[in-house]
């Protein structure tokens, strides 16, 4: 690797009151990366975050910045020396500090002047000038992330940790600072952690996403290669809703209710679960699109339409006197009526087969 | 800023071992340790073979000490109990006439210490006093030809001190039925109970724990008293102790006294947790509105507002009135420049102590909290707030005995080393007096500092350490400016308490070095009770204070009142 790694973590384990919330993970946050550190709630994520910016003491492995340990059980760099700005979920504003003065309050090395400079420069970049003299209690819930986000960028940390940073803000506002956030950071060439349960978030803002389970790391990569590719049944689940057939391999394939599907190199007689995200289940009305070829019937239960998209609620029966309730998600134009009887086809492209579970 | 040279080595390497040890943890268990020496000086001595002094004590004083003291405490524990619930409950629970005066003016009496409410009744109610004088001159009697209660006897100090420790239990069991949910009460009247039945079947049960921890408090107060069982000739542990010091010159002896004591406090603290822990009462709904009141009207109005007055009145407002009426009197003479500089004696002292107490509760709580509660410091805390249900007699002795060892020590050391000898450096000067504060009083100091930083959230502090600053820098620039006035709230606290404080100030103030709490005492062992009012006066004004901050605080912390 020709450049140094901002951010490097190296079989990095931890436990509270002996419970092991994080399993021997490592990963590297390159110069100028923006990284998603994604999983559920009680992942471990948010401990990662915090062992990397020092508040929470490292119990086994090692931790690097800019390559030099700061972390690796004789070394334990206090969070004020190792130059990593931080940003949480409730922005944690100074409340007895004006607006300007929070975003100061990091730039102990420079004078009066300069560093009054260098404060209203910062939140110039994130729109807030206006409130420099404000107090944190009157702003609303975005701006007060606003100017958390100049606070940690002001003494230009090597790297940058973000944890949750939209949560607590309505849908429409989040994606709003969730966007101006992106630009700040790309164009600063900041390089970035953030922590996220949201798969959306993620994909929206990383180059690269970590994602974990149960305190290790189930899949790293760019997001589509997640999305696309995932290893397994937790990961493709994570990312969308899913349809779930069980079925058992049989000559190279698996019989479902929409015919025999493909099962790669698995061997006959393994229990898979078959995994179909809803976009890749086409729904079309009867006696149009090519006919009947490949299609089965099913009977719409109920159909909604959402903002881009509809989503159906279908009925697929006659198979083994089972009724499967599937999901489909198609563009916003079609939305069928109750009851009506549709088409059905399956994009086999977005269909995933892992063996069930338990039988990992 | 490069990484390695300020790298933090730890001792060992997997943060089990002793990593924990820093400036800040190493100086809460000092604190701790130099916190705890007096007391475990008077528990030794407890197991040193008793001399023929204490056998002497032993077989004449002892069971008068245990008897009266007992006495004490029954009369006391039984009197706060009653006055305290009965006029809580009365100015929560229901609505008459008065009833948002009476809500603050009932903890004034907290004001008075109870030897100045002492001095105060028996000017009043002695032979020569005014109230008999009236009675003599318009009844037409002479001496022995009536009977009046003796003010000066041990009713009469059961009488004085409940008058002023009734506020411990008032507070305490207010809050504790503040705390309880409406819907618990509303859900006992609609099965069946009356007022009365549903406050003593429902109420007062769930308010138990905060009960009991007003009458404990009333009765350490109680042990704790010097000045008024003194002032009434009511022998107690501390006057023994005093007497047995001072009078007889007796160290060993007192000391022994001093310990026996100690049991008494131990076996309260017990009995305390023990009425706590074995019934725990979890309020099992969290619905809080404002308290629908009983409304009391004509006759019943009258009753609930004549039992909140009489207390405020007889505690606070008669002494405070008399004693108003004796300085105008005596202004000429008393009010001199002695009396500023005794004054300006309990002023610094006072302001030393507050400000000690404050900045060293301070460093121990943000301690605990970069350690996130470990244990160890956990107990140091807890030892280091012990000293408050130590009576200050008790306290006293184990500050000289251990410093005037060690004054002995170093003058010895420094004769034959240097030949100089510096005196008392130790024992016999103000640092011997500040220390003993600290010793009683740093619980009141750490537990306001502790509430107050609870509050703030650890986002503060972690955001502050990713930009940059140290702990200690965290503390003074975060910390400080957001507690502000918690601080404040907390020195005040310890400045009053200070400015009573008398059987710690009398053992162990330097010669001739007086405050106004030892002026009020000596004034009034003389039988000059009016000459001694102006000194006495000033500390109840001073007093006054924190009962207004507490009431000011109580009314805003009220569950579902105000602002959430």
């Amino acid at each position: 690797m020709s450049e140094t790694a901002v951010l490097e973590l190296e079989n990095v384990s931890h436990a509270f009151d002996r419970v092991r919330v994080i399993d021997e993970v490592s990963f590297t946050v390159a110069p100028g990366e923006l990284l998603g550190l994604l999983g559920p709630s009680g992942s471990g994520k948010t401990t990662l975050l915090r062992l990397a910016a020092g508040l929470e003491e490292l119990q086994e492995g090692r931790i690097l910045i800019n390559g030099q340990p700061v972390a690796d059980g004789v070394v334990q760099v206090p969070p004020e020396s190792r130059g990593v700005g931080l940003v949480f979920q409730e922005g944690a504003l100074f409340p007895h500090l004006t607006v300007v003065g929070n975003v100061a309050f990091g730039l102990a090395r420079l004078k009066g002047a300069e560093k009054r400079r260098r404060a209203l420069e910062v939140l110039e970049l994130v729109g807030m000038t206006a409130f420099a003299e404000s107090y944190p209690h009157v702003l609303s819930g975005g701006q007060q992330q606003r100017v958390a986000l100049a606070r940690a960028l002001a003494p230009s940390p090597r790297l940058l940790l973000l944890d949750e940073p939209f949560t607590g803000l309505d849908a429409k506002l989040r994606s709003q600072i969730r966007d101006e956030t992106l630009h700040i950071l790309k164009d600063s060439g900041t390089t970035t952690l953030i922590v996220t349960h949201d798969p959306e978030e993620a994909m929206y803002m990383v180059d690269r996403i970590v994602l974990l389970n149960d305190g290790a790391i189930a899949q790293s990569g760019a997001p589509e290669e997640l999305y696309c590719h995932p290893v397994n049944a937790f990961v493709t689940e994570f990312f969308s809703s899913i349809n779930r057939i069980t079925g058992v391999v049989k000559g190279n394939s698996i019989e479902t209710p929409f015919g025999s599907i493909a099962a790669g190199e698995m061997p006959d007689g393994t229990a898979v679960d078959v995994l179909i995200r809803p976009e890749a289940v086409r729904v079309t009305p009867l006696g149009t699109d090519g006919g009947e070829v490949d299609a089965v019937k099913a009977r719409v239960i109920t159909a909604r339409r959402l903002r881009r998209a509809s989503f159906i609620h279908l009925c697929i029966g006659n198979f083994e006197g089972e009724h499967l309730h599937f999901h489909s998600r198609v563009p916003a134009r079609y939305l069928p009526g109750d009851d009506e009887t549709v088409n059905v086809r399956l994009d086999h492209s977005q269909i995933f087969i892992f063996p069930a579970d338990g039988a990992e | 800023m490069s990484a390695d040279t300020l790298v933090s080595r730890k001792w060992t390497g997997r943060g089990a071992g002793l990593g924990w040890l820093d400036g800040w943890s190493v100086f809460t268990i000092g604190v701790a340790a130099l916190v705890s020496v007096p007391v475990l000086v008077v528990l030794s001595h407890f197991f040193i073979p008793a001399g023929d002094v204490w056998r002497h004590l032993a077989e004449t004083v002892l069971t008068g000490y245990v008897v009266n003291s007992l006495w004490l405490m029954i009369g006391v524990g039984t009197g706060t109990l009653v006055i305290g619930v009965a006029t809580a409950w009365l100015v929560t629970m229901c609505r008459f006439w008065g009833r948002p005066i009476f809500e603050w003016a009932l903890l004034l009496p907290l004001a008075v210490p109870a030897y100045v409410i002492a001095y105060t009744y028996t000017g009043l109610f002695e032979f020569a006093g005014p109230v008999q004088g009236y009675l003599r001159d318009s009844l037409d009697l002479g001496k022995g030809d009536y009977w009046f209660p003796e003010i000066r006897s041990i009713g009469g100090a059961i009488a004085m001190m409940t008058l002023v420790l009734y506020p411990y239990v008032y507070l305490l069991s207010r809050i504790a039925f503040l705390e309880q949910s409406v819907a618990v009460l509303e859900v006992s009247r609609t099965l069946g109970c009356n007022p009365w039945r549903s406050f003593f079947s429902v109420a007062l049960p769930l308010a138990r724990p905060g009960i009991a921890a007003g009458v404990a408090l009333a009765l350490m107060e109680t042990l704790n008293d010097f000045g008024t069982v003194q002032y009434f000739a009511v022998d107690t542990f501390t006057t023994g102790i005093f007497r047995t010091w001072f009078g007889m010159g007796e160290a060993q002896a007192a000391t022994q006294l001093a310990a026996t004591l100690m049991i008494f406090i131990f076996a309260l603290v017990l009995i305390e947790r023990l009425s706590r822990g074995r019934v725990r009462v979890r309020h099992t709904t969290s619905r809080y509105r404002a308290l629908p009141r009983y409304r009391l009207t004509g006759a019943s109005s009258a009753a609930a507002s004549t039992a909140c007055v009489l207390p405020i009145f007889l505690g606070f407002a008669l002494p405070g009135a008399v004693l108003l009426d004796w300085t105008v009197e005596t202004a000429d003479r008393m009010i001199d420049a002695r009396f500023f500089a005794y004054t300006a004696n309990s002023f610094s002292l006072a302001a030393i102590a507050s400000l000690l107490a404050v900045a060293i509760a301070l460093v121990m709580v943000y301690g605990l909290r970069l350690h996130q509660q470990n244990k160890v410091l956990v107990f140091a805390a807890r030892v280091a707030s012990m000293g408050y249900a130590v009576p200050g007699a008790v306290i006293a002795v184990g500050v000289l005995l251990p410093f005037a060892w060690f004054d002995t020590v170093l003058n010895d050391w420094l004769r034959a080393g240097f030949d100089v000898s510096p005196g008392l450096v130790f024992s016999g000067t103000i640092f011997a007096v500040i220390f003993a504060y600290l010793v009683r009083f740093l619980a009141i100091s750490l537990n306001t500092v502790e509430a107050s930083l609870d509050k703030v959230t650890t986002g503060m502090d972690d955001a502050s350490r990713t930009l940059g600053r140290k702990p200690g820098n965290t503390l003074l620039n975060v910390h400080l400016p957001m507690i502000y006035g918690s601080l404040l709230t907390a020195g005040i606290l310890v400045f009053v308490d200070v400015m009573k404080e008398l059987p710690a100030t009398l053992f162990l103030r330097p010669f001739n070095f007086d405050t106004l709490a030892v002026r009020t005492y000596q004034l009034a062992s003389d039988e000059r009770l009016a000459d001694a009012s102006s000194s006495a006066l000033a500390i109840v004004l001073v007093g006054v204070i924190p009962v207004v901050l507490l009431s000011i605080a109580i009314a805003r912390s009220r569950p579902g009142h105000g602002k959430g």
